[in-house]
């Protein structure tokens, strides 16, 4: 322990410590909710005195002292010996700001004057402090000496803990007072002795044996002091029990002494029946740290690994595959793995928003008071997940935004009042994403920019001319708020009015890739959006491919995905001038395909509609994505849509930067490498308009089931039935022995836990034979209730599709319509109707 | 100097071995529609997207059919100024030769024509053509950029029409 190299050892110590100081600040930020909260005050007394128990091993005294008292302050709250106000969370809050000045600045944290905190802290720990003076007692050996620091530390090593026993013969030895030999067997039967002194006479191991050494220099006196150092595996209530000693007389040693020892000439040890030894906070049970390039470096193993596997497939597929009995089911096992590993490892980058939301009602609570204002933060979606690059990129920018908002947005009580607002301003920082971007906002429900103001300032700087002013809408003028040197406010305060904070918000987040956006009404309040592209991010896409080459597409540029075949005959393709359109339900949206945007993009001769139309004319069923981009929709041409996958965009390679069709490229679960596809580059490259319209989709759902993910299966009947895949969890195979009948109900055990199995035929009216079949499929649903799965004889597929769902056929409660998909009837179940009607036993039809 | 040969189209290259991190052979390679002419597309290797290249604008001067999905990829290190690395497609390596440096010819034609090719070396019957990866690069990189300029251009224009 003592060769540990001591930067690491400060550096652990400063993350460590930044958890513990943030866990008491956050706690005392909202006092209202600490009071009572007996967790919460567990919960920082414990950082407290982690963070005490750790500095001391660094010897920190100053950090020691300030968090001793706080430990001290936050013990007299657990007991309700204190109560928490406005008063003692400002002294606290100033404390954790001392302990984060030292913590940054570890090398010289001793030389910050902490002396009047302490004294502001004493007034509330004072009582504490005197009520509860234990004594430690002193080691009568030395742990620094070369012997023993060995066997300590061998002891160690092998998990071993380190006592010292305090024997004093005439009072707590009554079991072994006539033979003191069996006390140092039954000692030696769970440990080993290290040194023994009897008297203040240290005892060699040199004679026969410690048994024979101790008990003859203890048979000299009638009442005598024994002193042991000892090590063993026990740990110390074992201990206790197993030498039938007393508390009093054991104490364990704790690492920290050893430690300690190297740098300063003081012993300190701990009574067993106290705490735990070892200084461990809850927390670390649940996470760890890491240093990002270990994550990085992981996340480039588990993507080499899926080439490797790819390979190895490709290398195996055909006779192999065949020859070798067994072979498949492995492979199709590790090709799962793999996949999972990789999309376990592309998530470990990211980091909620939260993270660097989290600072801002400390930040907002210090400004108020500073600006006697009355301001109250709201967070919305801190959940939402960034890459922890971009989230670094961040904090900087939106720091500043909630800064402007307090100070300038926001207005004092009084005038909010005048305004007949409610004295209480609000700050609103929202996280959420859109159209392939993650969106960050800042509103306050302040004074608003006044346009007018801005107006004036950019006259008298001389920006612009008064005619050109004229030409420029509000938005345009709002804008110039970004410029550098612009600031409107009569007086900088301490907080912001320098004018160079938005000048820098909007540098940054253009060199993410960025936008800002300013909505403002007078006297209602500003908001400002910071558009950020996901790249570096995660994004759930659709998989299609086209021409059996596959692409990725942000879900939320995908309007619908539509099916055109003979039995459709509301949707077709149709040729206007030289271009191809989808007529669907009577509106018109030009479809594009990726063959005429290579085709244009080299030069040649994109294919003519008229042989792009009989070409599809002759294939039975086409597919279009309906690909939308801000208010303007246009068809791609595809193959199929596979699946969505949850994927980590990475920027353009260099040599691809002039394809303006990608958004980026990213690495899916099966190792392939993609493009994604960019809706707004496709409708440029292709020269085509769009339509514009804005509600068209909503105009036109009939059910807004209509896109949906489906999984296809048959029952004992020849009835086709669907139900969303949203709704499913898994889908297991069963055995149909394993199937019991309780009661009216069936059961089956899955992974010791038992399912109840429903039988569509029992709820909707159609045929209900016996299963012949040995195997048999559960799909076991979602939900909270109890498990239950549909039982199916066979699953015919998982598709991606557009259904329109037919009320007319089927009248029952169980079913949400029909559908037509290829030459079949899909029978739509309604899940949640069937959950319902198992529970109560109401609506179940009879045969 | 060591260089690792390998035919492409007929001909026989070879590169400078110590740029070269890995030989993948059969590699699954995503084409690129719209890319313009000597990209084949992109692959992942090691969790890195590369861009995968071959030589057929450079000597036939015409797209180059990917003969097969299955390619063998020469992926080069990551040059100094170039995150992004890229792959040469090979349709069959060849072995590693040692190059006698002072032995390199210089290319006997027009330097423009042929900026690709650094020299040509000659042992026993076999000609290597000598690959200057870096010129290939940083064109791609140009072709690239002056696209992109391009299309700035003509959004600016399409914006003020608007």
């Amino acid at each position: 322990m003592i060769n540990i190299d001591v930067t690491s050892l400060y550096d652990d110590f400063e993350s460590e410590a930044k958890e513990h100081i943030e866990t008491i600040e956050t706690a005392f930020l909202d006092i209202s909710a600490l009071v009572g909260e007996d967790t919460l005050i567990d919960g920082v007394f414990r950082a407290a005195h982690s963070l005490k128990g750790t500095a001391s091993l660094l010897s920190l005294s100053e950090i020691v002292k300030v968090a001793h008292e706080l430990e001290n302050v936050f013990s007299r709250i657990k007991d309700k010996d204190l109560t928490v106000d406005d008063e003692m969370a400002d002294v606290v809050l100033l404390s954790v700001d001392t302990l984060r000045e030292m913590v940054n600045n570890l090398k010289n944290s001793d030389t910050i004057d902490t002396s009047e905190l302490m004294e502001q802290l004493k007034t509330y720990s004072v009582v504490y402090e005197s009520a509860k003076i234990s004594e430690v007692p002193q080691i009568p050996f030395d742990l620094n000496q070369t012997e023993i620091k060995k066997l300590v530390k061998s002891a160690r090593k092998r998990g071993r803990w380190i006592y010292y026993l305090n024997i004093d013969f005439n009072r707590s030895l009554e079991n072994y007072y006539e033979h003191p030999k069996s006390l140092i067997d039954e000692i030696l039967s769970v440990g080993d002795i290290l040194q023994g002194i009897v008297n203040d006479v240290q005892l060699d191991n040199a004679a026969p044996s410690w048994t024979e050494v101790i008990s003859k220099e203890l048979e000299k006196h009638d009442t005598s002091v024994l002193s042991i150092l000892m090590t063993s595996v026990l740990q110390p209530e074992l201990l206790l029990i197993a030498l039938e000693l007393n508390e009093k007389s054991v104490y364990s040693i704790p690492e920290a002494i050893e430690v300690k020892e190297a740098t300063e000439k003081k012993i300190e040890t701990k009574v067993v029946s106290a705490e735990p030894s070892a200084p461990s906070s809850n927390k670390s049970d649940f996470t760890i740290r890491l240093d990002i390039s270990t994550v990085n470096g992981l996340m480039d193993l588990a993507n080499e690994m899926i080439l490797t596997r790819n390979q190895l497939l490709s290398f195996l597929s055909g006779q192999y595959m065949r020859s070798i009995h067994g072979l498949s089911p492995v492979l199709h096992d590790m090709n799962r793995l793999t996949s999972e590993i990789q999309e376990k490892m592309m998530l470990t980058r990211m980091q909620p928003v939260q993270t660097i939301f989290g600072k801002f009602p400390r930040m907002i609570r210090d400004i108020a008071k500073q600006l006697k204002k009355e301001i109250r933060i709201q967070i919305v979606g801190g959940d939402v997940a960034l890459d922890k690059y971009l989230l670094d990129a961040l904090s900087d920018p939106i720091t500043q935004l909630v800064k402007n908002s307090a100070d300038h947005g926001i207005e004092s009580a009084g005038s909010r009042m005048v305004l007949g607002k409610q004295p209480e301003g609000l700050i609103t920082l929202c996280a959420y994403m859109r159209d392939n971007m993650a969106i960050i906002e800042v509103s306050d429900d302040g004074a608003g920019l006044n346009e007018e103001a801005v107006k004036r300032k950019v006259l008298t700087q001389g920006m612009v001319t008064e005619e050109q002013l004229l030409t420029m809408n509000k938005n345009d003028i709002l804008q110039f708020i970004f410029l550098p040197g612009f600031s409107t406010a009569k007086h900088v305060t301490n907080v912001s009015g320098r004018g160079v904070g938005m000048d820098i918000v909007k540098t940054n987040i253009e060199k993410l890739g960025g936008s800002v956006e300013i909505d403002s009404e007078l006297t209602i309040g500003t908001t400002i959006r910071l558009k950020m592209p996901l790249t570096l991010s995660v994004t759930r896409t659709l998989i299609i491919t086209i021409d059996s080459v596959g692409y990725a597409v942000s879900e939320s540029n995908v309007e619908r995905i539509i099916r055109i075949s003979a039995a459709t005959p509301s949707r077709y393709l149709e040729q206007v001038a030289n271009s191809v359109v989808l007529n669907l339900d009577g509106w018109m949206i030009p479809v594009i395909t990726m063959e005429g945007l290579d085709a244009k993009a080299s030069g040649r001769e994109p294919p003519l509609a008229q042989e792009l139309i009989s070409r599809v004319k002759g294939q039975e069923v086409i597919k279009c994505l309906v690909l939308k981009t801000g208010s303007r929709y246009f068809a791609l041409l595809i193959e199929d849509a596979l699946e969505t996958e949850e994927t980590l965009v990475k920027p353009l390679p260099l040599y691809l930067r002039n394809c303006r069709c990608y958004s980026g490229v990213t690495v899916l679960g099966n190792g392939k490498a993609v493009m994604i596809l960019d809706a707004e580059g496709i409708l440029k490259g292709s020269g085509m308009e769009g339509v514009i319209k804005e509600d068209f989709f909503e105009e036109n759902k009939l059910d807004e089931n209509d896109l949906r993910q489906i999984v296809i299966f048959h029952c004992s009947g020849p009835e086709c039935f669907a139900v969303d895949a949203d709704r499913i969890a898994k889908i297991e195979r069963i055995d149909r022995e394993h199937i019991q009948d309780i009661g009216q109900e069936q059961f089956v055990n899955i992974d010791e836990k038992t399912v109840k199995v429903i039988r569509p035929e029992d709820y909707v009216p159609v045929q209900k034979n016996e299963y012949q079949k040995k195997w048999l499929y559960l799909l076991r649903l979602k939900g909270a209730g109890p498990a239950t799965g549909i039982l199916a004889g066979k699953i015919v597929d998982k598709v991606n599709e557009t259904f329109i769902l037919e009320n007319d056929f089927v009248e029952n409660n169980c079913v949400l319509g029909t559908g037509v998909y290829g030459e079949k009837i899909l029978v739509f179940l309604d899940v949640t109707e069937i959950a319902r009607v198992t529970d109560t036993g109401v609506g179940r039809y009879k045969q | 100097m060591r260089g690792l040969s390998f035919f492409f189209n007929g001909q026989c290259y070879v590169v400078d071995v110590s740029l070269v991190e890995k030989v993948v052979r059969k590699m699954e390679v995503t084409p690129v529609p719209t890319a313009s002419g000597g990209v084949v597309g992109i692959a992942n290797i090691k969790g890195k997207v590369i861009t995968i290249l071959d030589l057929s604008e450079l000597t036939i001067r015409e797209r180059y059919a990917v003969p097969q999905k299955l390619v063998n990829v020469i992926v080069f290190k990551a040059l100094a100024n170039h995150s992004d690395q890229i792959g040469l497609v090979a349709d069959r390596m060849g072995d590693l030769i040692v190059i006698d440096e002072n032995k390199i010819a210089a290319p006997p034609f027009h330097e423009e024509e042929a900026f690709y090719i650094k020299g040509i070396i000659v042992i026993g019957e076999v000609v290597y053509r000598m690959i200057h990866i870096d010129a290939i690069i940083n064109r791609f990189k140009t072709v690239n950029e002056y696209d992109t300029d391009v299309y700035q251009h003509a959004d600016a224009i399409s914006k003020e029409e608007q």
